[in-house]
């Protein structure tokens, strides 16, 4: 695994462009070393917003997070990152994923053999790019590109086809104990390889006042809760009629009943929230887990601007040990 | 190094950052926001000045309330 942890930002594109520009300069500017943006039909399409970020930012790292071969032909992902790359030389990296199949429900889309598109889709990207020929097909791009390729991964499996076929795993739990499990599978299949990224995509909300930073983690974290499996849910306590009424507050925008309904622990489960002094204590102890490179991920806490600068100062203190 | 703002500029960036209501603020002055950050000029006369705007129109009681503040 590489040496010195790197601390990024997940951008949501659902604010106007010039927004998600603003927020790219910003974090900068505030000394992260990547951005993630992440990739949803219903919000401006990832690959424009990067294309305006790369034109707007110098050093910082970036890519999508994650898209997945349900909605992206791997071939038009291989198209994207190519051009990207042009625009933003050395610093392009790329997550592929399985995707969320509730999203991909509401297109008409089934998402089948998850593990086998993944890893299909991150071989076919990576020949495509050093300029391979596959039967019949090659991007007609000059210039091999060899971006760092991750796979966004919950499950076991996930993980191991991670550690297969790719460069680095954007492991998507906010719980530290489902954190240490998936570190522990990781390492074990890594087998002392090194040179690979564990990454940590966390769900973060932070403010002084903890319930503020809590209810503001609450629609992020229900949207992880509705797509996790029944298994996850049993341990939990969370019935299939919660579940469902969950659901239901996501999809009419009914916030007052979410956060209603939402006193349980499955909110801790699936976000970390509550003061900046609480998220420097986790991010320590995931560090001390073997990640080294930490995604700070969703609405980041009431006050998004606030946020982002002083996780920076906790980043600050983090490097300097 | 990040360019340091002022008190007020950094409470109406909070506020600019955090509203769900950007659509609001025509595309031609979030732009003129974006460069005006990117060049650190918000700070400006000029900056301040569309910075507020953009905030009165994304959160007028917010941006209202921050500014009372600020006469004080």
């Amino acid at each position: 695994m590489s040496d010195r942890p790197a601390f990024t930002v997940e951008l949501v594109p659902r604010d106007p462009l010039w927004k998600t520009a603003l927020l790219s300069v910003i974090c900068e500017r505030l000394g992260f070393d990547g951005l993630w943006v992440s990739d949803h039909f219903f919000n401006r399409n990832v690959f424009i917003a990067l294309t305006e970020i790369a034109h707007r930012t110098r050093r910082i790292m970036l890519g999508p997070a994650v898209v997945n071969p349900y909605l992206h032909h791997p071939v038009t992902i291989a198209q994207m990152v190519a051009t990207l790359h042009e625009l933003a030389e050395g610093r392009v990296r790329l997550a592929v994923g399985a995707g969320d199949s509730i999203s991909l429900s509401r297109i008409g889309i089934k998402r089948y053999r998850p593990l086998e598109r993944v890893a299909q889709c991150v071989k076919t990207v990576r020949d495509l790019l050093s300029g391979k020929t596959m039967t019949n097909l090659r991007l007609e791009i000059p210039a091999t590109v060899s971006p760092p390729i991750f796979v966004g991964a919950q499950g076991r499996r996930m993980m191991e086809v991670a550690v297969e076929v790719a460069d680095g795993v954007l492991v998507n739990w906010s719980n530290l104990q489902r954190l240490r499990e998936s570190s522990k599978i990781v390492a074990a299949r890594l087998g002392g390889r090194d040179g690979f990224t564990l990454g940590a995509h966390l769900i973060v909300s932070i403010h002084e006042d903890p319930a503020k930073a809590r209810k503001t983690a609450v629609p992020f974290a229900a949207y992880l809760m509705v797509g996790s499996s029944e298994d996850i849910l049993d341990s939990l306590g969370v019935s299939a009629n919660m579940r469902d009424e969950v659901a239901r507050c996501l999809t009419a925008f009914d916030w007052e009943r979410l956060y209603s309904i939402s006193g349980g622990e499955w909110v801790d489960y699936f976000s970390i929230w509550g003061t900046p002094a609480r998220l420097e204590e986790d991010i320590s102890v995931i560090l001390e887990m073997g990640y080294n490179e930490i995604v700070f991920g969703g609405p980041l806490g009431p006050r998004p601007y606030t946020a982002i600068r002083t996780i920076s100062k906790i980043i600050g203190r983090l490097k300097r040990g | 190094m990040p360019h340091r703002y002022g008190v007020l500029t950094e409470r109406l960036l909070d506020i600019l950052i955090a509203s769900l209501n950007s659509h609001r603020i025509p595309l031609k002055m979030g732009w003129e926001l974006l460069e005006l950050y990117q060049y650190g000029r918000l700070d400006s006369p000029k900056g301040r000045l569309i910075l507020k705007r953009a905030c009165t129109i994304s959160e007028p009681e917010k941006t209202k309330m921050v500014l009372r503040r600020d006469v004080r």
